[in-house]
């Protein structure tokens, strides 16, 4: 998603019409051709998320919005609550494409985990993680037990059982979208403090979380369910989970590695074979496919000298799937629930950010950071997508009794939080004047 | 097999096409990838099941889409220059005689076997001729032949009876009942594939401008093919027209044709591969004797229209010095978009049309390819070591081998 200079007004007219022809074409033909099956329908859907979601994603590029903006626009505009030219199957079979962008997030992530980058952020790193991590979620506890009078789920249960779930919803709103800082770096082409800090905190962040959530789950289960004990059983298993991910994510880098030395020729090929084929067997093995290939990319990157030429190729196959995968996050929004849970949803989103916003301030002056990461680094702390969605989908298997209505709430706080992180993190680094500074990648 | 495993052994195949490997034997269209296919999926040994190969419908239908756009954007050039104006329509007519033939040969042999109706043989006739009257433009002879005169002229012939076919595709629709019920008439229905695929060029070539970049090039022409191509299968126009107006479209308004033909060439190879390897799988074999006669006497039928073809274009290029037998026997192998007409039919007229069309389709591929590719050696002086090279100056001075198809008669520019 590289870009060399803003385009000409002309140019962005063409961008504008052509939207509009795109969009009246495609609703005169709804009209009165037939129903979309399946064939047509899911090639269309995928071309007519990627045209409409570019094209968005320039047009509102004129007031200095995110890409990623623009591609969850397009999804919402053309997905089953508003012009309903994507229907709720496509938009299902869609998600498989999820499996892909998720794999190249991960592996771009690893790859951008530079160890002399670590060593730089070090200091504020680790304070920042232990401040966001405890404070953090201490906040979003006490929020959630204070806004119980307007959660109906959480008031029909005892006092206990609804901390217990507070603790549940604390872990989640630590979490954080890797997906969306990598998409906004690549658009922006940021380089400096903030950008190493965001890249450090987001990837790293999402191990934490995933440690944190296992915590809770033991801490909150005897609340939730009198009579059960606390069981050490999750902690065993997580670490096995995590242990076996480190290690075939090892395998993979080192592999990856040998490959880009020795053969190099077709990586969008084998990004794809990730994508599908090995990360069926990290699923199969109940491995995390996030920190497996986390764990490969920063393989690649800190032990061979082909870490550059793999990003690369991940940006490029990133401009088609990126597209897709954020466009349909955008049609998956659900409307209608957004519209009805929105008042208690948006005083969670705004407490958070409240709360994420004093934890850096704290942790940003106990790290003595530069004025720059001091007055920005907040930003990147603001997204969430699909890791947050994720661990909702354990919560709600977990505790069917309130999993829904808790999902639900997840859900219109994510695409609050999802609309408006982006945002932010683009003001954040244009603001700290890093969009730009990075290499502009060859195109040949 | 799960779907996962065989999407793997997909990509695997895509990675040999990637480097080159089209074909151990050095068959044009790769014909062992096309009985590769044919020998796992359900016909014989059922390693891959029906229900599965269905899963893989709509990539097949992105994959075919995209085929058609790359080819587009190549078509009347070889080597980043026009195709010479007489050897171009030269390949343009003798493909459009051969679907004529080939076609009209189809209805009659239909009709006699009592398979179809009327109805049904005239669109068999069409879809039949449009899919069997392409042949192959070099394929994997173009690391040795590059630069040879008769490399120049016989992918150039192969270059341009590309088009014919899918032009003649779009008017199916005048001769299948129309899919939908609507007050739009035939004409405009069977317009509609080409109009779409022009309105989404246009499209495509005013967004790209004079700069190409990757962020904004990629999801562009990436999302107007599929698009344009799953609203053909929505509204049951040909998909393949659709998709080659759009590639012809952008390549001759866009400024950056050039670099857009270079970016783009390089999927070719990777996607063909497995997209025949699907289409070898997807074949359902006839089951009596009648379809067997038939299915022989169209494959006969195309190889003899294909050889007197090829013997009329060696006389017209007597010049060159082409041995007639070799040219004739050169043209047997089917082009790359040959089955992907044959596949696109299958899931528009499934039944035994569809299936008809298609298994034609890959016995003339593999035959094709056995019978041709060791004409296409000699045309090349690979076996014998046959008819020089041409001097490269002598490229600016043959004006049959690079007179432009365009108006302005200049040759194409490639400095964008």
């Amino acid at each position: 998603m590289s870009s060399s200079g803003p385009r000409p007004w002309t140019h962005r007219l063409v961008q504008a019409l052509s939207l509009g022809v795109v969009l009246a074409i495609l609703l005169a033909l709804s009209q009165f051709g037939p129903a979309a099956d399946a064939l047509g329908g899911t090639t269309a859907a995928v071309g007519l998320l990627l045209l409409v979601g570019v094209l968005m994603s320039e047009v509102l590029d004129l007031i200095h919005l995110p890409h990623l903006t623009g591609y969850l626009a397009a999804g919402a505009l053309a997905g089953p609550h508003l012009l309903h030219m994507v229907d709720h199957e496509t938009v299902g079979k869609l998600s498989q494409v999820n499996t892909l962008a998720l794999t190249l997030i991960a592996l771009a992530g690893g790859l951008e985990l530079r160890l002399d980058t670590l060593r730089e952020v070090k200091k504020t790193l680790i304070r920042a993680t232990i401040v966001q991590s405890s404070l953090g979620l201490v906040g979003g506890v006490a929020v959630f037990l204070l806004a119980r009078p307007f959660i109906p789920f959480l008031l029909a249960v005892p006092m206990s059982a609804a901390f217990g779930i507070s603790l549940l919803w604390g872990v989640l709103a630590i979490s954080r979208s890797p997906s969306a800082v990598l998409a906004i770096l690549s658009q922006t082409r940021a380089s400096g403090p903030l950008t190493r800090f965001s890249l450090a905190f987001v990837m790293s962040s999402d191990i934490v979380v995933v440690l944190c959530m296992a915590g809770a789950m033991v801490v909150a289960r005897p609340l939730i369910e009198p009579g059960a004990a606390v069981s050490l059983q999750s902690f065993e298993a997580l670490g096995h989970e995590i242990y076996g991910s480190i290690c075939v994510g090892t395998t993979l880098g080192v592999l990856l590695a040998m490959y880009l030395r020795f053969i190099g020729g077709y990586l969008i090929l084998i990004l794809v074979l990730f994508g599908f084929g090995f990360s069926e067997g990290v699923n199969y093995l109940h491995l995390d496919p996030l920190l497996t290939f986390l764990t490969a990319g920063f393989v690649v990157q800190n032990f061979s000298s082909s870490g550059d030429r793999l990003l690369h190729a991940i940006e490029e196959t990133g401009a088609i799937v990126f597209v897709v995968f954020f466009a349909t996050a955008g049609a998956h929004l659900d409307l209608p629930l957004l519209r009805t849970m929105w008042p208690v949803a948006l005083v969670l989103c705004g407490s958070r950010a409240l709360i994420t916003f004093g934890c850096h301030w704290l942790s940003s002056r106990w790290a003595n950071d530069t004025p720059v990461l001091r007055r920005w680094g907040w930003s990147s702390l603001m997204s969430q997508a699909g890791l947050t969605l994720g661990l909702s989908l354990v919560v709600e298997r977990l505790y069917p009794e309130f999993g829904t209505p808790f999902r639900s709430l997840v859900v219109a706080t994510v695409a609050m939080n999802e609309v408006m992180g982006p945002i932010l993190f683009k003001m954040g680094l244009d603001q700290s004047g890093e969009s730009g500074k990075a290499a502009e990648p060859v195109i040949g | 097999m799960s779907p996962v495993l065989v999407f793997v052994g997909l990509l695997g195949v895509a990675f040999l096409g990637g480097f080159g490997r089209r074909g151990t034997f050095s068959l044009g269209l790769g014909a062992e990838y096309l009985v590769a296919g044919m020998i796992v999926g359900p016909a014989i040994l059922g390693l891959v099941n029906r229900e599965t190969l269905n899963g893989f419908q709509p990539l097949i239908v992105m994959g075919l889409g995209w085929l058609a756009a790359v080819v587009a954007l190549r078509h009347g050039t070889f080597a980043g220059k026009f195709v010479g104006r007489k050897v171009y329509w030269s390949g343009f007519l003798a493909s459009s005689l051969n679907v004529v033939l080939v076609g009209v040969g189809a209805y009659f042999l239909a009709t006699k076997s009592g398979l179809f109706g009327a109805s049904d043989a005239r669109v068999f006739a069409v879809v039949i001729g449009s899919a069997l009257c392409g042949t192959s433009d070099g394929g994997g002879h173009s690391a040795q032949g590059a630069g040879h005169r008769h490399f120049r002229l016989r992918s150039g012939l192969g270059n341009a009876a590309m088009a014919p076919p899918l032009l003649i595709l779009a008017g199916v629709i005048a001769v299948a009942p129309l899919p939908v019920d609507t007050p739009v008439p035939i004409w405009a229905w069977a317009l509609a594939g080409p109009v779409l695929g022009i309105v989404f060029g246009v499209t495509v070539a005013a967004l790209l401008g004079n700069e190409l970049r990757y962020g904004e090039f990629w999801p562009v022409f990436v999302g107007a093919v599929l698009l344009s191509s799953g609203l053909s299968v929505r509204f049951r126009v040909p998909l393949l027209t659709t998709a080659f107006a759009l590639g012809l479209c952008v390549a001759a308004l866009s400024p950056l044709r050039s670099k857009v033909r270079v970016l783009v060439q390089k999927t070719e190879a990777p996607l063909l591969l497995p997209l025949v390897v699907l289409g070898g799988a997807l074949a359902i074999w006839p089951t009596t004797r009648t379809e067997w006669q038939l299915i022989f006497s169209i494959v006969v039928l195309r190889f003899v229209v294909h050889y007197l073809t090829g013997r009329g274009l060696a006389s017209a290029f007597r010049s060159e010095g082409v041995n007639a037998h070799d040219m004739s026997m050169s043209l047997l192998p089917l082009g790359s978009l040959g089955l992907g007409v044959a596949a696109a039919v299958s899931f528009r007229q499934p039944g035994q049309l569809g299936a008809s069309v298609l298994v034609s389709t890959c016995v003339v591929a593999v035959l094709g390819d056995l019978l041709g590719a060791r004409a296409l050696d000699r045309l090349f002086g690979k076996l014998d070591g046959g008819v020089p090279s041409l001097p490269p100056a002598a490229d600016a001075t043959d004006a049959e081998a690079t007179a432009p198809v365009d108006p302005k008669g200049g040759q194409e520019v490639a400095h964008e």
